[in-house]
């Protein structure tokens, strides 16, 4: 099993690597750390689609640098619904469009209400709680791969 | 050149050079020369004005003689030589004695000879020449006809004269009045443009007084204002209604017809024939011209009075009258104005009338800039009012209205009382909210109260205030039979003007001017209503929506005080707990020895709780400044060993919260801080760390990797105790170094490069140095190349 999550937050990264380390030992963990690096590794994924694509909503563009990733028009208005930009890139992409994403974030549904209603059926919310069941029950419902 | 002709072209030349109506007697002076005689006179034949029973009388119309008065005011009767002469259509000599009944001046100058030659008039009346000698030398055949001669020129070359003097007097009239209508009579009272008339008509005429009377509205009553007069005696009446009453001038104001009296010295003996011609023609001489004509040629009261000929012109412009012009007495011959004289007064009046119309025209024009100036001034001035009472917590638009009254009676010429009242919407009656004029406050207290609140009821009553009210119409009437309810209120309302106020269609007010005065108001009464009900409407309208708005404020405030409320509850809430949490992890981490793992741990749980305080702290602070709450300070002083202890741990945690393989450091310069020891400075400890870890959490975002923050204190050039935090990242241009510390901004990197956060670090963080008597300075290039924000502290 392969699962890509992306996490800009070093900490929150480091916590979901163990959940998921802990429940999926087996599993090849793969992280993304900003919404520029996923535009970027949009055909790899598309080559070597992953089981699932664990993605934060909040994410910056890129890591602070003097040659930073040029920010296009769509990705300016800021960082607050990076995820989904992320998310709806990949659904666009008919090589993509198949790969689960569970949208894991610490924003409540009633706050994402309007971009959570129409979802297609393999993109799912889950809200980051500070046990890991809610994350290991929505990975086995879209992945249909029992725990360990 | 014969000797007729010679005489002749010598008679031409002298008419020639004459400028005025005198010139008729140096021709009489020059015939005298001609003929060899001693003085001379020119008779005129009057059939109307009988003096005695044989019917018709022969006048002096000019004489000269030496060092002898220019009039003369004796007469002769049909069957005089004179009556012969002109009868009989030949010349008549005659030789001493002669008669001095005939002659009264016979015995003055020792008359021996007379020659009377008969003529006619360019008018065709009768007349004839007397050529008078004081020698025995008899008239020849040859002078005879020479004088026939020079009398049948004679009228002609008078003629010309009086032509001639038409002329230029119309000519300079025109000049005179025209530079009146285009310029100095604008600026110029017109009374001083008629003096220059009247003194130039005075002039042309000889007479002792001529006067112009105009009708002037601007005056009660509309009278005829005395304009100018040359009589210096001061008693010409001032004013004039225009009645039979009031005499001759009196008498052409009423009938808007000229007058020309022969001779006013004998008004009464000619009275019954004057008034065929002039019914109810008057003369009381109120003016006393008699006694300014003996006063002119010195006449004592048992002297004969000169002729007092008067001729008078209504002034007409358009059918109307607008005053008269009168002339009396010439005080040079000849003695009575003919009648070319009195058709040159009727063009003299022509002019006068329009040009006083054109005066009257500007004057109005004058009068209507000067109330629109008014208006728009006094609604300028109601708009800063309004402005001011928009501001109010409660505003009211009756204190807006009130002065836009006053503005109106400065404005609207004959306003006396005003008022406005506004509709109750739950009687639909209309009640009074402002009012202006003294009327309103006239009278005993308990009426005037009365008044005050008498209220308006929207009745079936068919008066103009409904109509007004109903048809949303200006009404305006003077018409005595639609005032009862104006004159129950003001009795002696004689005009009164209504206009509605409305709002989205319908009637909500009413203004309500009234005016005692007899002009009623001026013809731009209604259009000036037009825009002030605008402007009323528009203050009602305005202070309505502000009234809305203010109880939405009011509503917001009560809603946000309770919000605040909730937000601190809640921050406190958060904050106990997370303190808690971050005071046992302190403890844990003091023992000894620990594993090196659960102490990694601890300390990221440390980072994560110190961040959680921040938060919750940043969350109080926002809303106490958005509440427009001050920042609550509790000083201490400040002391490098609890300062440095601080600012390391922020350093660390700092460092474990950040992507390792980012390899970005943070380091603090203890020894910088050691400037501390030597110095008092004081701070908000609490707030102090909230600011210093802002800063260092900012570094921490911002920072290249494989950089360094670095974390120090220092003084400067005066003494300024700081804390500098200096990174190498993305940069700040110079013209954003105001704008990082606004509320909510955010460079386009700054903003590409976090995934937290709203822009309000900075914009706190200058809030809690600032309210710590510090501040906050951005260096977005200090001398090593790095961005360095400095927290300066305020000299203890």
């Amino acid at each position: 099993m392969e699962i890509v999550f992306v996490e800009d937050d070093p900490l929150q990264a480091e916590w979901i690597q163990e959940q998921l380390q802990n429940k999926y030992p087996r599993a090849t963990l793969r992280r993304i750390k900003t919404e520029s690096e996923f535009r970027a590794k949009v055909e790899t994924l598309a080559e070597n689609p992953p089981d699932i694509v664990v993605m934060d909503v909040m994410l910056r563009w890129a890591d602070p640098s003097p040659a930073m990733p040029h920010v296009p028009d769509d990705a300016k208005v800021g960082h607050h619904r990076a995820g989904l930009r992320c998310q709806r890139l990949l659904s666009s992409v008919p090589a993509t469009s198949g790969i689960p994403i569970l949208l894991y974030t610490v924003l409540e549904d009633d706050d994402l209400a309007a971009e959570i209603r129409d979802l297609p059926q393999n993109v799912v919310y889950a809200r980051k709680e500070s046990s890991p069941e809610n994350l290991y029950r929505k990975i086995q419902t879209l992945t249909r791969q029992p725990p360990r | 050149m014969p000797p007729s002709i010679s005489a002749l072209a010598k008679l031409v030349q002298t008419a020639l050079h004459q400028e005025d109506l005198s010139g008729l007697c140096e021709m009489l002076h020059e015939v005298t020369n001609l003929v060899r005689g001693h003085g001379c006179v020119l008779w005129q034949f009057d059939q109307h004005r009988a003096t005695t029973s044989q019917g018709g009388h022969f006048f002096v119309v000019a004489q000269w003689f030496p060092k002898v008065s220019p009039y003369a005011s004796h007469d002769l009767s049909v069957s005089s030589d004179v009556g012969k002469a002109v009868f009989t259509l030949a010349p008549v000599i005659s030789a001493s004695p002669l008669s001095e009944n005939d002659h009264p001046f016979v015995v003055r100058d020792r008359l021996l000879s007379y020659c009377t030659v008969p003529l006619t008039f360019a008018d065709a009346a009768l007349g004839a020449l007397s050529v008078y000698r004081n020698t025995p030398d008899p008239f020849e055949p040859a002078q005879i006809d020479q004088l026939l001669e020079l009398a049948s020129l004679t009228p002609e070359l008078f003629q010309t004269i009086r032509d001639k003097l038409s002329y230029h007097l119309l000519k300079e009239l025109n000049s005179i009045l025209n530079d009146g209508d285009t310029g100095a009579g604008d600026n110029t009272a017109p009374e001083h443009l008629m003096e220059t008339v009247t003194g130039r008509i005075s002039a042309a005429f000889q007479c002792l007084e001529t006067s112009i009377f105009l009708r002037n509205p601007y005056l009660p009553g509309e009278l005829f204002q005395l304009m100018a007069t040359t009589l210096e005696n001061g008693h010409m009446k001032r004013q004039y209604r225009g009645d039979y009453d009031e005499g001759l001038t009196g008498w052409v104001l009423k009938r808007g017809q000229p007058v020309s009296i022969f001779d006013l010295s004998h008004f009464e003996r000619d009275r019954d024939s004057i008034r065929r011609e002039y019914p109810r023609l008057r003369w009381n001489d109120s003016a006393k011209v008699e006694t300014a004509v003996r006063k002119h040629f010195g006449l004592q009261p048992h002297h004969t009075l000169p002729p007092m000929s008067f001729m008078a012109a209504p002034i007409i412009e358009h059918d109307e009258v607008l005053g008269v012009i009168r002339c009396c007495t010439a005080t040079k011959g000849p003695a009575y104005f003919a009648e070319r004289e009195r058709d040159l007064l009727r063009l003299a009046a022509d002019q006068i009338g329009q040009s006083w119309r054109g005066w009257l025209v500007r004057r109005e024009m004058r009068e209507e800039n000067r109330s629109w100036r008014t208006l728009v001034n006094g609604i300028s001035k109601a708009n800063d009012l309004a402005e001011a009472e928009f501001d109010q917590d409660e505003p009211s638009e009756n204190t807006v209205f009130g002065e836009v009254l006053k503005v109106i009676a400065a404005a609207i010429p004959e306003t006396d009382t005003l008022d406005i009242r506004t509709m109750d919407p739950a009687t639909e009656e209309y009640r009074l909210v402002v009012t202006h004029g003294t009327a309103w406050t006239q009278g005993p207290r308990q009426q005037v109260s009365q008044l005050r609140n008498s209220r308006l009821p929207m009745t079936d009553i068919d008066t103009l205030e409904v109509k007004a009210i109903r048809e949303q119409c200006i009404v305006i009437s003077s018409d005595e039979s639609q005032l009862n309810v104006q004159r129950v209120l003001f009795p002696l309302t004689r005009h009164v003007a209504l206009a509605p106020l409305r709002s989205k269609g319908r009637t909500t007010g009413l203004l309500e001017i009234r005016a005692e005065g007899s002009h009623g108001f001026p013809k731009y009464t209604e259009p000036m209503l037009q825009v002030v009900t605008q402007q009323l409407n528009l203050y009602q309208s305005l202070a309505e929506i502000v009234r809305r708005r203010r109880a939405l404020e009011r509503q917001q405030v009560m809603d946000l005080t309770k919000q605040t409320q909730i937000y601190q509850d809640l921050s406190h809430q958060l904050r106990s707990p997370i303190i808690q949490a971050y005071a046992r992890i302190q403890s844990a981490l003091r023992i000894d020895p620990i594993d090196d793992r659960l102490r990694l741990k601890l300390l990221k749980i440390r980072g994560l709780c110190g961040k959680a305080k921040r938060v919750t702290l940043g969350v109080k602070l926002f809303v106490d400044l958005a509440s427009r709450q001050p920042i609550n300070t509790a000083s201490e002083v400040l002391r490098t060993e609890k300062l440095v202890p601080m600012l390391l741990e922020a350093a660390s945690d700092h460092e474990l919260m950040v992507e390792p393989e980012r390899g970005l450091h943070f380091e603090v310069d203890r020894r910088s801080f050691d400037v501390l020891d030597r110095r008092m400075v004081r701070a908000d400890f609490d707030l102090l760390e909230q600011a210093v870890n802002n800063l260092i959490d900012n570094a921490g975002k911002y920072s290249y990797s494989n950089t360094t923050v670095r974390i120090a204190g220092g003084v400067t050039g005066k003494d300024r105790f700081y804390v500098a935090v200096t990174n190498n990242g993305i940069p700040i241009r110079s013209d954003e170094i105001q704008k990082c510390v606004e509320r909510g901004w955010r460079s386009q990197e700054a903003q590409a490069v976090t995934g937290e956060g709203s822009g309000i670090g900075l914009w706190l963080v200058d809030h809690i140095m600032r309210a710590q008597g510090g501040g906050l300075v951005i260096n977005p290039y200090n001398q090593d190349g790095l961005i360095e924000m400095k927290l300066m502290f305020a000299v203890a």
